[in-house]
């Protein structure tokens, strides 16, 4: 079962880092276009707007199974081994009751998007539905890699083993 | 409820949330959602949730993130940095010292292609803590003076920092980019006099061990390639120089340096220097998690602003600030003094995001103070964090490489270079110019 999240995880964030080739093309494409044409390609900025909504969202579940998104640690490696990891548990099982409400809502939102045919105003009129569904996209799998994750701390807190690997503290 | 009881409510569970390792990002959008929950109603928590998350996101300038962190990602795999040390190395071998200052240049150097402090003291520490060791300086003094001038990374552009200040402030990225130049360059040469000075007075360095290693090295067996230093300074001018110039935005020069550094990257592979798979599945799957990571904690900030906004905070905060009657310029500093004792829990994307959008109104609007010279002054506040325990990134990441024990002797030897940091900030809070006469100068 891991395994299969784990997959999921790497698909979407082998889809994530195409979003960054896409946009990083695009960008360069319409810069060149206007230097040497005069003219913008069309749609560019507005399809790098809704490349970035993607990529956050679709990029989430992997950055967790790298362990990148930043935790403060100070506290629960304090702990002895057994305490840490409930606590760590604690903080996930809260962690996935905020994201599951927040897939149901962004998950109604781009239903609502689909269904009405909202769009991005621009020389495109482009759809704004594939941004918007990605965002409960990605959290389901975020959620899932979570789930995935609160398996070995029960293991964790079952056998009174340390975790090895420990959350970033900082990108900057 | 009162909003000053919600107020602490929220507080005491973006604490608690905090303190059980919930990532910040979510820790952020937690607390926020309690505060709407209470303040509003579960409805407009909801109707929040569902559109918060697309609109922190939804942007064109949002896209210059990724693409600087690709051309870091791009840079740390096409070696760029080594050749610059080496020259600067051999150049400075005649000082007392030499190894530390070329360690301070190559910082310098990498910075001016990546724009994060860990990724460069993560690279240049590889490339030089053996050496500088070599050279008489203890592993510990090392290593501190990586961490240490691997904060110039976020200072001298292109620059994560200053581009999320921007976003978060509405000052023009292009303008903060080249407010940082200086006062990286300023910082540079303060940390080599600094560690000249040390040196001389036998400060984490042994002189004898450095004479012999002087005599031990062998001028003819040195390597004289200077592509690296070429392929540097290309991507410098092409992201500074298009920014400054006007005809490119940030946001197109990130892009534009990001696709340069894959050029370089794909030639490093023709001439067999490198793999082309793993380098580029590395630098491309480490864009995509880092990226997320970032813009995760900005949607989580931002449903924390929303409450915060709903509440009426910023408004009574700044009402608060300005009522204390003192110096304008000691209040600025008692703010950015606050972010010190933040910077010991959170991290700077984190204290960026939750600090900005309550003292920047009030030091530029309220009191009238220079936007860039405020982004300046915060961003070196949140350097201070990345070398002060218990979190320290910086000191972490390079004591893996200075060996056994390396994390006590990295922050023992790290207080010299905190005090060397104070002198720098007081530096660039007393003379403004240092910072607003770059941008001034721009198109």
């Amino acid at each position: 079962m891991q395994r299969v999240i784990r997959t999921i995880s790497m698909i979407f964030a082998i889809a994530a880092a195409l979003c960054v080739v896409a946009m990083m093309g695009m960008t360069v494409a319409d810069v060149a276009s206007r230097t040497i044409t005069g003219r913008s390609v069309p749609g560019a900025q507005e399809i790098s707007e809704q490349l970035v909504v993607a990529l956050v969202f679709l990029g989430m579940a992997y950055a967790f199974y790298r362990r990148e998104h930043v935790a403060v640690t100070i506290c629960t490696l304090a702990l002895p081994v057994r305490p840490r990891a409930a606590v760590r548990l604690l903080g996930r099982v809260i962690m996935l009751g905020l994201v599951g409400w927040m897939i149901w809502m962004t998950g109604e939102e781009a239903w609502r998007s689909y269904s009405q045919g909202e769009f991005r105003f621009g020389l495109l009129q482009l759809p704004v539905w594939p941004a918007r569904a990605a965002i409960p996209l990605g959290l389901t799998a975020f959620a899932l890699q979570v789930l995935s994750d609160m398996g070995d701390r029960l293991i964790d807190l079952r056998q009174a083993r340390g975790e090895r690997t420990a959350p970033a503290a900082g990108y900057f | 409820m009162g909003t000053e009881l919600i107020l602490v409510i929220v507080l005491v569970t973006l604490v608690v949330l905090l303190v059980i390792e919930v990532p910040v990002a979510f820790c952020l959008a937690g607390g926020g959602v309690l505060g709407l929950v209470l303040l509003r109603g579960t409805n407009v928590a909801g109707a929040t949730l569902a559109s918060l998350p697309f609109q922190a996101t939804s942007s064109f300038t949002l896209t210059v993130v990724p693409m600087f962190i690709l051309m870091g990602m791009f840079a740390m795999q096409a070696n760029v940095a080594e050749d610059l040390f080496r020259l600067t190395n051999r150049a400075l071998k005649f000082l007392r010292g030499g190894a530390a200052v070329a360690t301070i240049v190559t910082c310098a150097g990498f910075a001016a292609v990546c724009g994060s402090s860990v990724a460069t003291a993560a690279t240049v520490g590889r490339l030089t803590i053996g050496e500088m060791k070599r050279y008489g300086f203890s592993g510990g003094f090392a290593g501190a003076l990586v961490a240490s001038a691997g904060t110039l990374g976020v200072m001298i552009p292109p620059s994560i920092a200053l581009v999320l200040f921007g976003i978060i402030s509405n000052e023009s990225i292009g303008a903060l980019l080249m407010a940082g130049i200086i006062p990286g360059i300023v910082s540079a040469v303060i940390m080599a006099i600094g560690v000249l000075v040390l040196a001389r007075f036998g400060y984490g360095y042994d002189a004898a061990a450095a004479d012999r290693a002087v005599e031990d090295a062998r001028p003819g067996a040195v390597s004289r390639s200077y592509g690296g230093i070429v392929r540097l300074g290309i991507l410098f001018t092409i992201v500074i120089g298009g920014i400054y110039s006007g005809v490119i935005t940030a946001t197109e020069a990130a892009a534009i340096g990001a696709m340069a550094s894959l050029i370089m990257l794909l030639i490093s592979v023709l001439r067999r220097q490198l793999a082309f798979g793993p380098a580029i599945r590395e630098a491309l799957s480490g864009t995509a998690s880092l990226t997320s990571m970032v813009f995760a904690i900005l949607v989580g900030a931002s449903i924390f602003s929303y409450f915060l906004v709903s509440a009426g905070v910023p408004g009574d905060f700044a009402d608060w600030v300005l009522g204390f009657d003192l110096p304008p310029s000691l209040l600025v500093l008692l703010m950015l003094a606050s972010l010190i004792p933040l910077g010991m829990i959170l991290d700077g994307v984190s204290i960026q995001l939750i600090t900005v959008p309550l003292f920047y109104p009030v030091v530029v609007t309220g009191l009238g103070f220079d936007g860039l010279w405020y982004a300046i002054l915060t961003v070196k506040m949140i350097e201070l964090g990345l070398i002060t325990p218990p979190v320290g990134v910086n000191a972490f990441i390079v004591s893996n490489l200075v060996g056994r024990g390396g994390l006590e002797q990295v922050f023992r030897s790290l207080t010299v270079f905190v005090v060397i940091d104070l002198i720098i900030f007081a530096v660039l809070f007393a003379f403004p110019g240092i910072v607003t006469w770059l941008p001034a100068q721009m198109n």
